[in-house]
């Protein structure tokens, strides 16, 4: 039987791990650890992370580059969408060299189509999911879409942002059309252009996240004509640890169907429901026939909704 | 009748002053050249802590008005006013020789966490009260109907604003909720979407203590001026101003500013719990200002009227429109006029 999905996963998480005593933050070391945070993981190269992540996703996916028809790279931060040329010219044609391009090239996917997907914030994978899966529908010839997400703060930066210890990490996803483990069942993103000013309107967007995050669960839920009560597990994102157990009320969600994180990530901008959907994977606490909720929210401001169906393993 | 007023600098102070002509008003005020003036009302300055007592041979009726309603001071510094202020004002009652009345302007949040209809008639002490102002002004009640004294009570309702012009004299709590709702900053309500919010006009609550001081005296008569059933739901109301904000805010106009949730008690304990972990001042303050007042929407219950009812009433969409344009038209008391498209 033919669905659509996600056939592949795979993350990457630099190899240095700081405790929030030694970050840069805003916020007391207490004040972050009662927010669920116990460091940050920090790299300098998103590049080698991405790289990483896209091949442990196409191993866990099974297939080679080369059954790769596009490839989607997802990034918050502008420059990360950008690779530094190997002879810079000083000139404006050094803005050209992108690093999405330089991945193809990298990873070998020969075949592939190339997009980078950007200005989603933390939710940017979110779309770059929903983009593969809206080509595998258009285009009936395609069958593999590569996804990948990958953000690394600058070196000294704060890594607290509005209460969330950054990390920096990748992650990829394969969207297929066969052989997937987990079934879409349905996406749901409300855009409001009208925080696009972050520093001014932080507050703003602070009160904005929880009407607006149960709005979208449940215009998800009303689309995939399902009630809270049939979401099985909500796989969390990294952001603080407080607001979960809020959300879920909002959205008369059963508040133990909350994944309870085995690791801690912090929050890695566009990794951490992948990175928490491969744990749960792992942890063998996803069977057959159950309904995953993912959600997240970038700033732009975005908020994303995503359902999928555990099918299992149907690998040959 | 020579009545003596006191709470004449609140908010619906100079109302009662104005519905009480023809009587006689003698407004007890702290400062005189900083209180309003109004034809037939005679300034005498004073305190609950510092009565006049050279006009007790003259007091034919008391309306006992003031009151600190600061939701959000300590139950010991409310009680001051609030209790003792009230104690003080009996004594001087006690010693005014042609008294035939007392009105006691109490507050329909003397009922605590009561739930269904609300008789107008003495309440046991509620379980809960959901602020200490409340419980002052139970206790206030319960002082005055054991003073002997012929006291009569009126319970307020929450006064918005004028009806004639939308304006308040005191932004109170309810006007600091809708700063933050303005602002989109309230992000959920506790309550239930069933309670309603009692919201009635300067005018009306003045209406009320007049048509009291006009009926014949009944001691121990407690009246409510209450809208009833005539109040809005909370979620009407939610959705009145978010209707309304859209025709004065680019966000609420765009749907980006969503209308709040509107949650359980449990629910919203858990968000302000998370806001005090953050130390985020401004949603501290936002929090402050919606546990002091709104818990009172999670005990859906309708005050009984009687005279109430013979006292015109304006349609809530219109008090609630008009007084949101004028907070909104002077940033909430704190700038002069200026124009706002209706």
């Amino acid at each position: 039987m033919t669905h659509i999905g996600l056939r592949g996963i795979g993350t990457a998480l630099p190899e240095q791990f700081t405790p929030l005593a030694e970050l840069s933050l805003i916020s007391s070391p207490d004040r972050l650890a009662g927010f669920g945070f116990d460091g940050a993981w920090i790299s300098s190269d998103a590049s080698a992370l991405a790289v990483g992540a896209a091949q442990r996703a196409l191993a866990d996916a099974r297939i080679v580059p080369r059954d790769v028809d596009v490839l989607l790279t997802a990034s918050a931060l502008p420059q990360a969408h950008q690779r530094a040329s190997v002879e810079p010219t000083g000139g404006v044609l050094d803005a050209f060299c992108y690093s999405a391009s330089w991945l193809q090239e990298e990873l070998g996917l020969d075949r592939a189509a190339v997009c980078g997907i950007a200005q989603q914030g933390c939710a940017g994978m979110f779309s770059a999911l929903r983009t593969a899966r809206a080509l595998l529908v258009s285009e009936p010839e395609l069958q593999h879409v590569l996804c990948v997400g990958a953000d690394v703060l600058p070196a000294g930066a704060c890594r607290e942002i509005l209460y969330n210890v950054i990390s920096d990490a990748a992650c990829a996803v394969v969207v297929s059309r066969e052989k997937v483990r987990e079934r879409w069942l349905g996406f749901h993103q409300i855009s409001k252009g009208y925080y696009w000013d972050v520093p001014a309107k932080q507050s703003e967007i602070i009160a904005a996240y929880f009407p607006t995050g149960r709005s979208v669960i449940a215009g998800l839920l009303h689309r995939a004509g399902l009630r809270a009560e049939d979401v099985d597990l909500v796989i969390p994102t990294g952001v603080n640890a407080t607001s979960w157990p809020i959300l879920l009320r909002l959205c008369g969600i059963p508040e133990e169907r909350l994944y309870q994180a085995r690791r801690r990530f912090g929050h890695t901008i566009a990794a951490d429901s992948f990175l928490l959907l491969e744990e749960a994977r792992a942890s063998g606490c996803l069977t057959p026939g159950m309904r995953v909720l993912l959600f997240a929210y970038g700033f732009g401001s975005s908020w994303c909704a995503l359902l999928l169906e555990i099918i299992g393993e149907e690998m040959p | 009748m020579t009545i003596l007023l006191t709470g004449f600098s609140g908010n619906v102070g100079p109302e009662i002053a104005r519905q009480l002509a023809p009587h006689r008003v003698l407004a007890l005020v702290r400062d005189v050249r900083r209180a309003p003036r109004l034809d037939g009302v005679t300034l005498i300055e004073g305190s609950l802590e510092s009565l006049p007592m050279a006009v007790r041979g003259e007091v034919e009726a008391i309306v006992h008005g003031a009151a600190t309603v600061a939701f959000k001071l300590p139950l010991d510094e409310l009680r001051r006013t609030n209790v003792d202020g009230t104690a003080a004002l009996i004594e001087f009652a006690r010693g005014c020789t042609r008294l035939k009345r007392f009105i006691h302007v109490s507050t329909v949040c003397v009922c605590g966490d009561r739930t269904g209809e609300i008789p107008e008639a003495a309440m046991t002490e509620p379980r809960h009260f959901v602020n200490p102002y409340e419980q002052s002004k139970w206790e206030a009640e319960s002082l005055v109907l054991g003073s002997a004294l012929p006291v009569e009570i009126v319970r307020l309702a929450i006064v918005a604003g004028s009806e004639r012009d939308g304006s308040v004299r005191r932004p109170g709590a309810l006007h600091h909720a809708l700063h933050w709702l303005f602002r989109g900053l309230i992000p959920m309500i506790p309550g239930c979407a069933e309670s309603r919010v009692d919201l009635i006009s300067t005018e009306f609550a003045a209406g009320v203590i007049s048509a009291l001081v006009r009926a014949a005296a009944e001691p121990g008569r407690i009246v409510h001026a209450s809208a009833g059933v005539a109040g809005p739901r909370l979620a009407e109301l939610l959705d009145f101003f978010a209707d309304f904000f859209a025709r004065h805010h680019r966000g609420w106009a765009s749907g980006a500013v969503s209308r709040p949730d509107i949650v359980d008690r449990e629910t919203f304990a858990l968000f302000e719990k998370s806001v005090k972990q953050s130390g985020d001042l401004l949603f501290q303050r936002v929090c402050d200002d919606a546990r002091s007042f709104l818990p009172m929407l999670l005990y859906p219950r309708t005050m009984m009227t009687s005279l109430a009812r013979a006292v015109p009433l304006a349609d809530w969409r219109a008090l609630a429109g008009s007084v949101a344009a004028r907070l909104i038209e002077t940033d909430w008391n704190r700038k002069s006029k200026c124009h706002v498209p209706a």
